[in-house]
C-alpha cells in the first residue's frame, strides 16, 4: 500500500470572532493519495476553504492531526511550513494572487527565489512553466497587461515552478469567463494526467466534474463522494 | 536571495514612487539641517582654534578680567609677575582717556599703553605702520590714522599728552572701521595712541588697571607649573576678579561653548529627523496594510516570516539611506554657502570654510539608514508575523 501523500485526522477549526466561536471545521478525516484528483464541493461557509488551508499548511487545525508524508506537521514552526509550502505545494487562487510589480515571468520565479536558487536556473525553469501553460510569448508582461485566463495560467505555472507534489486550487475558475474556466480544468486535468495530485475547491458542478473524485462538504463536515 | 530581496524592495520602492519620494524628503531635510549644522561647527571650530594658535600661541598665558564685557580691568602688578619662576615676559594692555594737544587741535583721546615687546609673541597685538617707525624709547607715541589726521600731527611732531611732550614716530595705517579692535580690548585703534605702559603708568598714578595682560613661558618651563605661579602672584596682591588661561584652555572653552550650541541646534535639527523616521514608519504601515494580501501570497509560495521582515526592512532602510545621502549632499552645499556667506560677513581672515570630515559622511549614511530601518521595524514586524490565512483572505 502506497503512502498517503497527505492524512487529515479528526481536524478541526474554530475562529474567534471576538467572543463569538465560529467552528469551520467539525471534525474532518482526509486521505489525499499520490496522483488523485479531488474536487471538494459545498455550499459557502461550508468549511471548503479552510480545509484547503489546513491541507495546505497555511493555517493549523485548532485540534486533530495534519500528516504530510506521514509526518506530524501542524505543530512545525512557521518557517518550516513555510519551506514544506515552498518545495512541495502549489496554490492556485480564485483572485490568481500574482504580484503586480513583477513580470509574469518574475511571478513564476518567486516560489524558487524563496528556496534560494540561482537566478539564471530559476529564470530557465520559470520560462519553461510559462511555455507550458502557453505563455511562451507573456514573459515580459505585468500581471495588468493579461487577460484572467492568462493570469490564472500564470499563476499555475508558479503553482507548478517547484515540481511540487501537490497542487490545491480554491475556485480556480471562479473569476473567469466559462472559455477560459474551461481552458483552466483543461490545464488542471492535464497536470493530473501527469501525475500531479489536485485538490480542486469549488461550488461549480461542472469544474468539479473535471476531477475523479467529488466530496461533499456541509457544516464544516465531510458529507460523503457524490 | 538577499540580493534578490534587495532588489523586490527596490522596485517596490520604486513602484510608489511619490509616496517614496516624499518619506525620503522627510529624511532628507533631517539629514541635511544636522550635517551641515555639524559641518558648519566643526569648521568654525577649527578656524577659531586656528585663529587663537595664531594669536596666542602654546606658551602664552592671558590674564583677562573674569567673566564678560570688555570694560572690565584688573590690577596688574607686573613687577611681582615677573619674578614668578618660568616666566619670560610679562606684558600688559591698558587704556585711559587723555587731553591730547596736537599742532592743529586738541580733545580727549584715548590712551593706549603697552609693550612692543608684546608684539613679538602675540601676533595680532602688532601695530601696522604707515609712516616713521615703531617705539624704542620712553617719551615716544605712535598715533593712529584719524588721529594724526584729527590733531594735524606728522612723523617728528611733539604732542603734549596730559601737559607732557610726546614726540611722534610712528603713524598707523588706518585700520578698516570696527577692525583691530578687539584686539586691543575694544578700543578703536584708529581714534588711539599708543605709548609705553611705563609712560601711561606715570601718567595716571593710582592703581594699575590693565584691560589685560600676556604672559610669556620661557622655553621648557612648565606652562600649569608657570600658570599655578601666577595664579599665587594675583591672589597674594588682591587681583581676585582675574583669571589666567592657557592656549589648550582658550580652545577647550570655545569648544565647549560651540560643541554646546552645536549640540543644542544639532538637537533640533535631529527632531527633524525623528519627523522623518516617523515618515518612514507611517509609509510602511500603510506598505503592509496595502500589501497584506502580497505578504500572504509571498508566504504561500514559501517566503518564511524573516524574508518578509527582510523585504520590508530593506525597503524602509532604502528610504532612509537616499534620503540620508542626498540630505548629506544637502547639508554639505549649504554648509559650503553659509561657509561663503559668513567669509564674506564678517571677512575672517584665516579664512573659515566648512568642515567635511570622513566620520561626517560615513555617520550621516549609517545613520540615516539606521533611522529608515528602525522605524521600519514595527511595521516589517507585523508584515512578517501576518497569519498567512489572515493575510490572503484580506482585501
Amino acid at each position: 500500500m502506497t503512502q498517503p501523500l497527505l492524512r487529515l485526522e479528526g481536524v478541526t477549526k474554530v475562529y474567534r470572532m471576538g467572543q463569538v466561536e465560529v467552528p469551520a471545521l467539525r471534525g474532518v478525516d482526509l486521505t489525499i493519495d499520490p496522483g488523485a484528483f479531488l474536487a471538494i464541493m459545498g455550499p459557502s461557509g461550508s468549511g471548503k476553504s479552510t480545509l484547503l488551508h489546513i491541507a495546505g499548511l497555511l493555517d493549523r487545525p485548532t485540534s486533530g492531526r495534519v500528516l504530510w508524508a506521514g509526518d506530524e506537521v501542524s505543530s512545525l514552526r512557521s518557517a518550516r511550513l513555510a519551506e514544506l509550502r515552498g518545495r512541495h505545494i502549489g496554490f492556485v487562487f480564485q483572485t490568481f494572487n500574482l504580484m503586480p510589480t513583477l513580470s509574469a515571468l518574475e511571478n513564476v520565479e518567486l516560489p524558487l527565489v524563496f528556496q534560494g536558487e540561482r537566478p539564471r536556473k530559476r529564470r530557465q525553469r520559470a520560462a519553461q512553466l510559462l511555455a507550458l501553460v502557453g505563455l511562451a510569448d507573456r514573459q515580459r508582461h505585468r500581471p495588468g497587461q493579461l487577460s484572467g485566463g492568462e493570469r490564472q495560467r500564470v499563476a499555475i505555472a508558479r503553482a507548478l515552478v517547484s515540481d511540487p507534489q501537490l497542487i490545491l486550487a480554491d475556485e480556480p475558475t471562479g473569476n473567469l469567463d466559462s472559455a477560459s474556466g474551461r481552458e483552466i480544468l483543461e490545464v488542471l486535468r492535464d497536470l493530473n494526467g501527469r501525475g500531479k495530485t489536485l485538490v480542486l475547491v469549488t461550488h461549480d458542478v461542472e469544474a468539479a466534474k473535471v476531477a475523479r473524485n467529488i466530496l461533499r462538504m456541509r457544516d464544516g463536515r465531510i458529507e460523503g463522494e457524490a | 536571495m538577499t540580493r534578490d530581496l534587495f532588489v523586490l524592495a527596490v522596485r517596490n520602492v520604486l513602484h510608489r514612487r511619490l509616496r517614496s519620494w516624499l518619506t525620503v524628503i522627510g529624511i532628507l531635510i533631517g539629514t541635511a539641517a544636522v550635517v551641515a549644522l555639524i559641518s558648519i561647527g566643526q569648521g568654525l571650530q577649527r578656524s577659531i582654534t586656528q585663529e587663537v594658535e595664531r594669536i596666542m600661541g602654546f606658551n602664552t598665558l592671558l590674564i583677562t578680567p573674569r567673566g564678560p564685557g570688555l570694560q572690565a580691568r584688573i590690577e596688574l602688578d607686573l613687577a611681582a609677575l615677573r619674578e614668578v619662576p618660568g616666566v619670560e615676559a610679562v606684558v600688559a594692555v591698558r587704556t585711559e582717556t587723555a587731553f591730547v594737544q596736537g599742532p592743529t587741535r586738541s580733545g580727549f583721546l584715548s590712551l593706549t599703553g603697552y609693550d612692543p615687546a608684546m608684539e613679538e609673541f602675540v601676533a595680532e597685538l602688532r601695530l601696522d605702520l604707515a609712516a616713521g617707525e615703531g617705539l624704542s624709547q620712553r617719551g615716544q607715541v605712535i598715533l593712529g590714522a584719524r588721529t594724526a589726521e584729527l590733531i594735524g600731527a606728522k612723523v617728528g611732531d611733539v604732542v603734549t599728552v596730559e601737559d607732557r611732550p610726546f614726540q611722534v614716530v610712528g603713524i598707523l595705517t588706518a585700520q578698516e572701521e570696527g577692525r583691530g579692535g578687539a584686539a586691543y580690548g575694544g578700543i578703536a585703534v584708529n581714534d588711539s595712541l599708543f605709548v609705553f605702559y611705563e609712560d601711561l603708568k606715570e601718567l595716571f598714578p593710582g592703581p594699575d588697571l590693565a584691560q589685560y595682560g600676556f604672559v610669556r613661558v620661557a622655553p621648557g618651563a612648565e606652562v600649569s607649573a608657570v600658570k599655578a605661579g601666577v595664579e599665587r602672584v594675583l591672589a597674594r596682591t588682591g587681583t581676585t576678579e582675574a583669571e589666567v588661561i592657557g592656549f589648550e584652555e582658550l580652545t577647550q572653552r570655545i569648544r565647549t561653548v560651540l560643541g554646546g550650541v552645536q549640540a543644542f541646534l544639532a538637537g533640533i535639527a535631529g527632531i527633524s529627523i525623528l519627523v522623518g523616521g516617523i515618515g518612514v514608519m507611517n509609509t510602511m504601515y500603510t506598505a503592509v496594510l496595502e500589501r497584506t494580501r502580497e505578504i500572504g501570497v509571498m508566504k504561500a509560495v514559501g517566503a518564511k516570516d524573516s524574508h518578509v521582515l527582510l523585504l520590508f526592512l530593506f525597503e524602509s532602510g532604502l528610504m532612509g539611506l537616499v534620503g540620508g545621502a542626498l540630505g548629506l549632499l544637502v547639508g554639505l552645499g549649504v554648509a559650503q554657502t553659509a561657509a561663503v556667506v559668513v567669509r564674506r560677513l564678517f571677512q575672517i581672515e584665516g579664512g573659515f570654510s566648512a568642515a567635511v570630515s570622513v566620520g561626517l559622511v560615513i555617520g550621516a549614511l549609517l545613520f540615516s539608514f539606521g533611522v529608515g530601518a528602525i522605524s521600519g521595524l514595527l511595521p516589517a514586524r507585523r508584515a512578517a508575523l501576518l497569519p498567512p490565512v489572515e493575510a490572503l483572505r484580506y482585501e
